[in-house]
């Protein structure tokens, strides 16, 4: 064995150790320590604990509501997926382009990222609000009176109101990955395709979308990630609330830690949130990463 | 090149924050005092707790201040902070279940020893320290006493041609005329459960009497019981009456005085701090008034709720913290901090101006000689219980449950807490 | 890029106008709201014009939120946090996306995971942990928990896009001798300069906006952040939305410059000349 080759060979790997050192100590040790917890009786800050083994787990997968609050986050990744990419996708398509006021559009567009929750929680609230809504005035001079309603307080539209606000507040985030993204598209590969006569539409199946395959890997495997950890939206706009009808994984986690006291339980519905995100996710990286 | 200059730049960045990062040397002894006492009352308490530190030399007050989002937040960060080694020393609580969480687990000092040593019986209104004991012993001064009820404009009562109700059939004929003359009675933001809560204690105080309600609130009788369906029922014709602002489950709190304001509804359901709030909004305060809500019961409760300052039990500074405390609670800081570093007070007669806040002083007379309150359900109950009493709560609203079923439902859970206990 | 005729390039700018007006809506209520008076807002109704137009919100607001000390505090973390933390990512993402080892995925899978963690299950032995270092209630406190959770993220990124860089230009580097790190220096980083202007943009927004570790973290008046200081704006009882909105417009004006200042980057066909080679 060449010890010389093998210490270079050892020393590359110099670049993965200030994250490994950061991430191992902020991250893998509280994650090992939330494990421990969820595995005890614990109401997050008495000196007892209760050793349950895999109890809380399994309380967590016979609990009606569970069902309820994945349903709920399956449900806002659905939307996910499907608008914020597509507008996400489209306006960076747009705005890519030399024009005047790119900008503009594109600060605009950027713009409900920006704003942070608290303002977000009172706006939208107010649009949405029963009495003196923006929606609900606009339904009324559009002659749809019947339709109006108090859009967070009707357990049917709850959780569909609060991913309107979600759409609206998460489509700059893939906007700005994919304008990214179509940096990379080299400007010949259009011009060529323009000279053999390709349309527009051809142009974007067989060149921007291929093309832009890793941004497209990122942006779902985050969209898919976000759907399942969403938090301060349902938190500033419903509480989770009417009843439990807008509950979601991070929320009910939220609920069941700090508010109804149960540290295991709750750190317990962190690891399924985990487990199931990745799940869903390194296994499409994966298949994608694939050539 | 122009790398280079940005790694210099961003080490240099490092640097200054690690400088930055060494502590400063500070005063002897540093009590933290922890409260959600937010925005402008943060800036007058601030500037009273400095003469604190004036009279006392040897003691500096800081003051840290978790504000918004209802009381989720505030107990997170005490908690995180008692379970991480770096709690306050002196803290601000809610009575109930609320500061319970912290004495049970053992982080709240008893504090009878300096009760005695103070005579602090002799200045406190004697239902708010009741309200604070929990399994027989105390661990706070109460700082605010509280009160609940209906308010109302004055305006549009005298439009209406309508008087403040004496018993609770009055209280429906008022909401049937102003609900007939196009005029919702009452206005309530339901997010966050509390405000509708308000109401739904009231209909149970009326329907239950004081003795089968505090029993409820004990849980040492069923909630499936005929007079529990009937506040549930009450609650129901109130909705369905159109008797409360359409859709309001999910209005913030804030939101619920807006269609107030603009003449759309009569009342709300609101504490003794109101008066303040209406100022802040612009109102004329003699536009408002108050009225105990009409229980048919003798006495007639309101909802009354006590709020305190607790010290840590694993402070190294408890008897610094209990001068503090003395020092706080004493008339002569009250009456002055009233109205501006305080809300309210604890405190036996002290009195805001009567020309500035007549509502306010109103209250301060009825707080200070009630002899009975309910205590609301929100620090009756544990939250995980409490959630559940919400759930039926807006199911009532959503259709979700009948009265019957909500009452079974409530039971249910009762039980099923009780057996986790 | 294509060319659009005439007629197109008006009607491309008016769906693009229409779609701005609805993004914009709650923006301009947000700015509505911060000029005038609770009094006025409360009885005028909350989408009515200003009529009681006042810029006492944006007074209050300053004072109130403490902004000169906490302003200083969060420009501080972010301009340090973000450089560094996307270094750290990027450092970390070049070997997960180019080189060939055995331990690849199991460490890309353990970076990854950090993504579906919920902050608040870190909260608490985040803070046992600082306090034992001696950096509870300082901003490098902050620095280093905010590092490791921005990873996942940055190097999910990173790795993708370091990934779109044909494997010949490194190759060729490799022969004329190059080291890893000046190839990661010179050749890496340049071509992702999109990528690392995006993940600049997001990570400064996060880090600007980060609240629940600056909240427990962090207790001192001295070191706290904005996002703690707009806590402040809200009383026990109410709020004061003028204010409130008034805050947020001023908290918000160095990540609006930060994506104005970074968003130029954004230029198609920049790296079409360099990986041509």
């Amino acid at each position: 064995m060449d010890l010389s080759r093998r210490l270079r060979r050892i020393s590359r790997y110099w670049f993965l150790l200030p994250a490994l050192v950061i991430y191992g100590m902020f991250m893998i040790y509280p994650m090992f320590h939330s494990f421990m917890i969820s595995l005890h009786d614990w109401n997050g800050l008495a000196p007892e604990m209760t050793f349950v083994g895999l109890r809380n787990y399994v309380d967590f997968v016979k609990d009606p509501i569970s069902a309820r609050v994945l349903r709920n986050n399956l449900v806002w990744m659905g939307f996910s997926l499907v608008f914020p990419v597509t507008f996400g996708l489209l306006l960076a398509i747009a705005v890519n382009r030399d024009m005047a006021g790119k900008t503009l559009y594109r600060s605009i567009y950027y713009s409900p990222a920006v704003l942070p929750m608290i303002s977000v929680g009172i706006i939208w609230a107010w649009i949405y609000n029963p009495m003196f809504g923006a929606l609900n005035a606009i339904l009324r001079e559009m002659g749809l009176g019947r339709l109006t309603r108090g859009w967070l307080a009707d357990p049917k539209t709850a959780l569909y109101a609060v991913i309107a606000t979600g759409i609206w507040k998460g489509t700059g985030f893939p906007m700005i990955l994919f304008l990214a993204g179509l940096q990379d598209i080299p400007a010949e590969l259009y011009e060529s395709a323009q000279i053999d006569g390709a349309g527009r539409f051809q142009i974007f199946r067989h060149i921007t979308v291929p093309l832009l395959r890793e941004t497209f890997v990122i942006v779902i495997s985050l969209v898919v990630v976000d759907s399942l950890k969403v938090f301060d939206l349902i938190y500033s706009m419903t509480w989770g609330g009417p009843g439990r009808a807008t509950q979601v994984l991070s929320t009910w986690m939220y609920f069941n830690t700090f508010i109804y006291n149960k540290a295991g339980y709750g750190s317990a519905i962190a690891w399924v949130l985990t487990a199931v995100s990745l799940i869903l996710v390194f296994p499409y990286i994966r298949a994608m990463s694939r050539r | 090149m122009r790398n280079r200059s940005l790694l210099v730049q961003l080490s240099v960045c490092l640097l200054l924050v690690l400088a930055l990062s060494i502590q400063a040397m500070a005063a002897p002894i540093t009590l933290r005092l922890m409260t959600v006492w937010g925005a402008e009352q943060k800036e007058h308490l601030d500037a009273l707790l400095a003469e604190y530190s004036q009279i006392n030399p040897d003691v500096e007050i800081v003051h840290e201040v978790m504000a918004g989002a209802g009381a989720a937040l505030y107990q997170e960060v005490l908690q995180t902070g008692f379970a991480g080694g770096s709690g306050p020393d002196v803290y601000f609580e809610w009575a109930g279940e609320l500061a319970g969480y912290f004495i049970d687990s053992g982080f709240a000092e008893p504090l009878e020893r300096y009760y005695e040593r103070y005579g602090w019986d002799e200045i406190l209104i004697p239902w708010a320290v009741d309200a604070l004991v929990r399994n027989g012993r105390v661990h706070g001064v109460p700082v605010s006493t509280h009160g609940m009820t209906f308010w109302y404009r004055a305006d549009l009562m005298n439009q209406l041609g309508l008087e403040e109700p004496q018993t609770y059939a009055e209280l429906e004929a008022l909401c049937q005329k102003a609900r007939g003359q196009g005029i919702y009675p009452l206005s309530l933001g339901g997010k966050y459960n509390w405000q509708v809560m308000r109401l739904l204690d009231f209909l149970i105080e009326h329907t239950c009497g004081p003795e089968l309600h505090d029993k409820l609130n004990r849980l040492e009788t069923s909630w499936d019981c005929p007079e529990v369906v009937a506040a549930y029922s009450l609650f129901k014709k109130w909705v369905d009456n159109d008797w409360i602002t359409p859709g309001f489950l999910m209005v913030a709190p804030d939101d619920a005085r807006i269609p107030w304001y603009q003449g759309m509804a009569l009342m709300v359901f609101e504490g003794s701090w109101m008066e303040t709030t209406l100022i802040n909004d612009g109102q004329d305060p003699y536009n408002f008034g108050f009225f105990l809500n009409p229980t048919d019961h003798d006495p007639v409760r309101i909802s009354g709720f006590a709020e305190q300052f607790m010290i840590s039990s694993v402070t190294p500074y408890k008897e610094e913290a209990a001068e503090f405390l003395n020092w706080i609670i004493s008339r002569e800081v009250q009456q002055r901090g009233l109205g501006t570093a305080f809300g309210s007070t604890g405190t036996i007669g002290v009195a805001p101006d009567p020309q500035q806040l007549p509502n306010t002083y109103k209250w301060r007379q009825v707080l200070t000689t009630l002899d009975a309150t309910y205590p609301p359900h929100d620090q009756v109950f544990q939250a995980e219980l409490l959630h559940h009493f919400f759930e039926v709560q807006d199911g009532l609203v959503t259709g979700d449950f009948t009265p019957e079923s909500g009452a079974k439902y409530f039971q249910k859970a009762v039980e099923e807490w009780k057996a986790s206990q | 890029m294509t060319q659009l005729k005439t007629w197109e390039r008006w009607a491309l700018y008016i769906v693009l106008t229409i779609v701005a007006a609805i993004f914009l809506f709650p923006f301009v209520i947000v700015v509505f709201t911060a000029i005038r008076t609770q009094g006025d807002l409360m009885r005028s109704g909350v989408f009515s014009l200003p009529r009681e137009l006042s810029l006492d919100g944006f007074r209050q607001a300053w004072y109130l939120g403490r902004f000169n000390v906490y302003y200083r505090n969060s420009i501080l973390i972010s301009v340090t946090k973000v450089p560094a933390g996307i270094l750290v990512a990027s450092l970390a993402a070049y070997p997960l996306a180019k080189w060939n080892f055995r331990a690849r995925d199991t460490l890309f899978l353990m970076f990854l995971a950090g993504i579906g963690v919920p902050l608040h299950v870190t909260l608490l032995p985040n803070s046992i942990l600082l306090k034992k270092m001696g950096l509870l209630d300082t901003l490098a406190g902050l620095f280093f928990p905010y590092i490791a959770y921005g990873l996942p993220l940055q190097i999910l990124v990173c790795r993708g896009f370091f990934r779109t860089i044909p494997d010949e230009l490194i190759d060729a580097a490799y022969i004329d001798g190059c080291s890893d790190g000046r190839i990661y220096w010179n050749i890496i980083l340049p071509l992702a300069k999109p990528a690392i202007s995006a993940l600049f943009i997001i990570d400064f927004l996060a880090t600007w906006n980060e609240f629940m570790m600056a909240l427990i973290f962090v207790h001192s008046d001295k070191w706290k952040t904005v996002p703690l200081g707009m806590m402040y704006f809200q009383g026990q009882f109410s709020a004061s939305y003028p204010v409130i909105n008034a805050g947020v417009l001023i908290s918000i004006v160095p990540v609006l410059l930060i994506y104005i200042m970074l968003q130029r980057y954004f230029v198609s066909g920049i790296t079409a000349g360099a990986i041509k080679g």
